[in-house]
């Protein structure tokens, strides 16, 4: 794989970086051009290393098992960080992941910031990200107190992909008022990259890529970027955005951080829940629609966090979910259950103490969960296959099979 | 826990980095100050910052529950970098630390230009810190800013300060095989053990006391590599970890833990046929058996080591095993980790090293009967247990230990 000198185009109010890709098998059916859209007035912070576009296609090209040959500057750090990047995911799928080498001419250091330094998070407007700008905002002596500058907004993750254009344009202007009242800029990124990973790598193993990509092309303008994690330092295989894997991706001059990985989910969602941005602007919805900003308040997410916020008290304070939360929606909540990450046993533990005329309906949903995961586990596939075909959350796939246009009109 | 501005002096060839240190509640009879020696020719290198003291007494300060007050020069990086650093370890031992307050009177990051430019390892000597050496020596680490140009060896860590003459005779044997490689063995000295024996477990403090130590030397230095002990498929909460270790960077030295997607008989076969550590390997943990580089083969770690290398055909190479180990030491080998035998187990069998199949089919047996056992014990009387069997005084890095033995020498 080939990523050629990446360049600046401007069009239309946005400020492109992109990098002619080339592959050595020519049938890969993989986009000819990689990039990243900013907002026009970023045109003269943005680097034309190709330290991002090696972060983003990286995992690409172990797919492929293809060496990567950068025309663009590369930074030395990167390089070393990325060989035990490879190790690590070849270590958890070795039958997807081959180690390859990474090739460059041109191996400089990244360039030392001209001003003091400043951090950007990531954000989806859902509790992971709320809880980190929450605890950023708000540093105390005993937690870490970064000079919070900016929040990064994707499209073309897996979240709001580029098909998705009406909502992205009406988030992108809300949640730009929204940062501005907390006192960070809002930088809308938009990126193509996705279409690199459809059909060959799983989504969890693909989030950081188009984020620290996006970052990455505003470094040394931006020093460091947080990730907000749903993930805890337990629940670190086969998984990106943890405290394994995100503090690899790093320069000379940035550094990139997992953020709220000693943190559980329930106590993430009681911690913003007295937060009036988060009240106001909570977006956690898995559905999968271009023109509806809100929540369904149904999906596994949505019930998640509503079950979540009404044992704490503090449902009704949100105007982005359904109120009052059903018995029915109680049960459907424990039908989605994800094991592992003990949001059951908190919910349970809250209630017991604050809300005991919910604890029936937790633990009956508890129940319906814990029996559907031993039936998944435990029946053979032609059952499951069945059984299961009628209860399964949409697959996100689907959405990156449209047909979407590169900024200045050119197809993907 | 307070600690104060650090000062350096220059006594009998040495350049002594200290601070005072301040305590709340001071705990049994910890020493009242904290230090780092180097030989005379390091002084050029030292800054004389806080940052070493800070990352490396965090620790400390968690266990016993002490807000921790900082004097002198701090790194930005490094504060926000030790708070996250808390969370973890708070997160992973939540019964004996608790996040405490970080501040600093002063803080402020070096300059560029009195940054270091080498890289740097932790070395022991033992399978991990040489397998990180080698692998980061020209012939093996393409990239020039990796290449490793020198070597900690830290007198205080494993070794007691009052046993010098092991430390020596170890210190005289690497300079012997490393130095004709272009690597710098740098000896270094530190009373850090002193302050957490009998209060935290080594395992949990030893990772920033390590990067600690390398903090010093921080006009030298701008990677530091600390060589992992675990690999990811088995990450337990552990107080040097490739989750953490890069939180206690400053903005001139990066932590690099390296080598944790190496599987440890990986290791032990790369480093077979590497004749320095043919030379030097030290694993031995039994401080009363042990001398130098020359290992008890008897303890766990060595048995490991010497299963390891016998998988390889390379036991009879390496000077620092007595030459045999024989089918009933293997039978009776308990791993610290199952893993280790099953690797081992795995790596025999690729070999088709059928005579170590069996006695490794019990080794994994020996230690799944072991945790097993151990998982019905209470864990209050298991901690009971292990104090009495190992009690505080008898702790080789007990501050009165040091005392007595100093006092004994002189």
């Amino acid at each position: 794989m080939i990523i050629h000198q990446p360049e600046i185009v401007s069009t239309q109010g946005e400020a492109i970086l992109q990098a002619r890709i080339e592959t050595d098998n020519p049938n890969t059916g993989l986009p000819e051009l990689l990039w990243f859209s900013y907002p026009e007035h970023w045109a003269g912070k943005i680097s034309t290393r190709t330290d991002n576009f090696l972060t983003a296609l990286l995992l690409i090209a172990m797919t492929l098992g293809e060496d990567i040959d950068c025309r663009g500057e590369l930074s030395p750090r990167l390089c070393y960080n990325l060989d035990e990047y490879q190790k690590i995911f070849a270590s958890w799928q070795p039958e997807v992941f081959h180690t390859i080498q990474i090739h460059s001419d041109k191996i400089t250091p990244a360039p030392a910031s001209p001003q003091t330094p400043s951090y950007a998070s990531t954000f989806s407007g859902g509790v992971d990200s709320f809880f980190t700008l929450h605890q950023l905002l708000h540093p105390t002596p005993k937690t870490a107190n970064w000079p919070l500058k900016y929040a990064f907004f994707l499209q073309g993750s897996a979240d709001i992909p580029l098909s998705f254009t009406q909502k992205y344009r009406e988030l992108a202007q809300h949640y730009s008022l929204v940062s501005q009242n907390m006192g960070l800029e809002l930088i809308p990124v938009r990126t193509n990259l996705m279409y690199f990973c459809v059909n060959r790598i799983t989504l969890k193993l693909f989030l950081e890529a188009p984020l620290s990509g996006a970052a990455l092309g505003l470094s040394p303008h931006i020093s460091g970027m947080f990730i907000p994690s749903g993930r805890f330092y337990e629940h670190y295989t086969n998984c990106t955005t943890g405290p394994l894997t995100t503090h690899l991706l790093c320069t000379e001059n940035f550094e990139c951080f997992s953020h709220g990985s000693t943190t559980t989910r329930f106590e993430k969602t009681k911690i913003i829940s007295d937060w009036v941005p988060a009240q106001e602007n909570l977006r956690i919805c898995q559905g999968w629609t271009n023109n509806n900003l809100e929540n369904c308040s149904l999906c596994e997410k949505c019930l998640r966090t509503r079950v979540s916020l009404n044992v704490i008290g503090k449902l009704e304070k949100f105007s982005t979910l359904k109120f009052p939360l059903s018995l029915k929606e109680t049960l459907l909540w424990g039908r989605w259950l994800e094991l592992g990450f003990d949001l059951e046993k908190d919910v349970l533990k809250h209630a017991w103490l604050h809300k005991k005329n919910m604890v029936p309906g937790i633990i009956l949903g508890t129940l319906i969960g814990y029996t559907r995961h031993c039936l998944k586990k435990l029946l053979p596939e032609w059952i499951k296959q069945q059984i299961f075909k009628w209860t399964a959350e949409k697959d996100p796939h689907q959405v990156f099979g449209s047909n979407t246009k590169k900024p200045g009109g050119a197809k993907q | 826990m307070i600690i104060a501005k650090p000062e350096i002096k220059h006594i009998n060839n040495r350049v002594i980095v200290s601070a005072q240190l301040s305590f709340e509640n001071h705990p049994l009879n910890k020493p009242n100050t904290a230090w780092f020696s180097f030989p005379q020719k390091y002084s050029p290198f030292i800054s004389g910052r806080a940052d070493p003291f800070a990352a490396s007494l965090l620790p400390l300060a968690l266990i016993l529950h002490e807000d921790l007050q900082i004097e002198g020069h701090l790194s930005p990086r490094l504060i926000n970098g030790m708070r996250e650093y808390q969370q973890a370890m708070s997160f992973w031992y939540p019964k004996m630390m608790h996040p405490v307050k970080i501040e600093a009177a002063a803080q402020e990051e070096l300059s560029i230009d009195q940054a270091g430019k080498n890289c740097v390892t932790l070395f022991s000597g033992g399978v991990d810190s040489s397998y990180t050496l080698m692998s980061h020596l020209p012939e093996h680490e393409k990239n020039p800013a990796y290449q490793v140009k020198g070597a900690l060896f830290i007198h205080g860590m494993d070794i007691p300060l009052q046993n010098k003459k092991s430390y020596e005779k170890s210190l005289q044997i690497f300079e012997t095989q490393l130095s004709p490689l272009g690597v710098d063995v740098i000896p270094c000295a530190t009373n850090l053990h002193y302050f957490t024996s009998g209060l935290l477990g080594w395992e949990t403090a030893h990772g920033s006391a390590l990067i600690g130590s390398g903090l010093v030397l921080d006009k030298m230095i701008s990677s530091l590599l600390i060589p992992a002990s675990d690999t990811i498929e088995c990450l337990v909460p552990l107080g040097s970890s490739p989750m953490i270790d890069h939180l206690l960077s400053t903005e001139t030295v990066k932590v690099v833990h390296q080598g944790s997607t190496v599987l440890r008989i990986d290791k032990v076969a790369a480093i077979s046929s590497w004749q320095p550590a043919r030379n030097f390997l030290r694993v031995c943990t039994d401080e009363d058996k042990r001398s130098a580089v020359n290992n008890c083969s008897k303890c766990e770690k060595c048995l490991r080591t010497m299963v390891m290398l016998q998988a390889c055909d390379s036991l009879t190479e390496f000077k620092t095993f007595r030459k045999s180990l024989k089918r009933k030491d293997i039978l009776k080998w308990t791993p610290q980790h199952v893993i280790w035998s099953q690797q081992t187990l795995k790596f025999a069998r690729d070999r088709q090293k059928t005579g170590l199949v069996f006695p490794l089919i019990i080794a994994t047996l020996n230690v799944k009967i072991n945790n097993a056992l151990r998982w019905l014990i209470p864990q209050r009387l298991f901690a009971k247990l292990k104090k009495k069997k190992f009690p505080y005084q008898n702790d080789v890095f007990n501050p009165d230990r040091l005392k007595k033995e100093s006092k004994d020498a002189s």
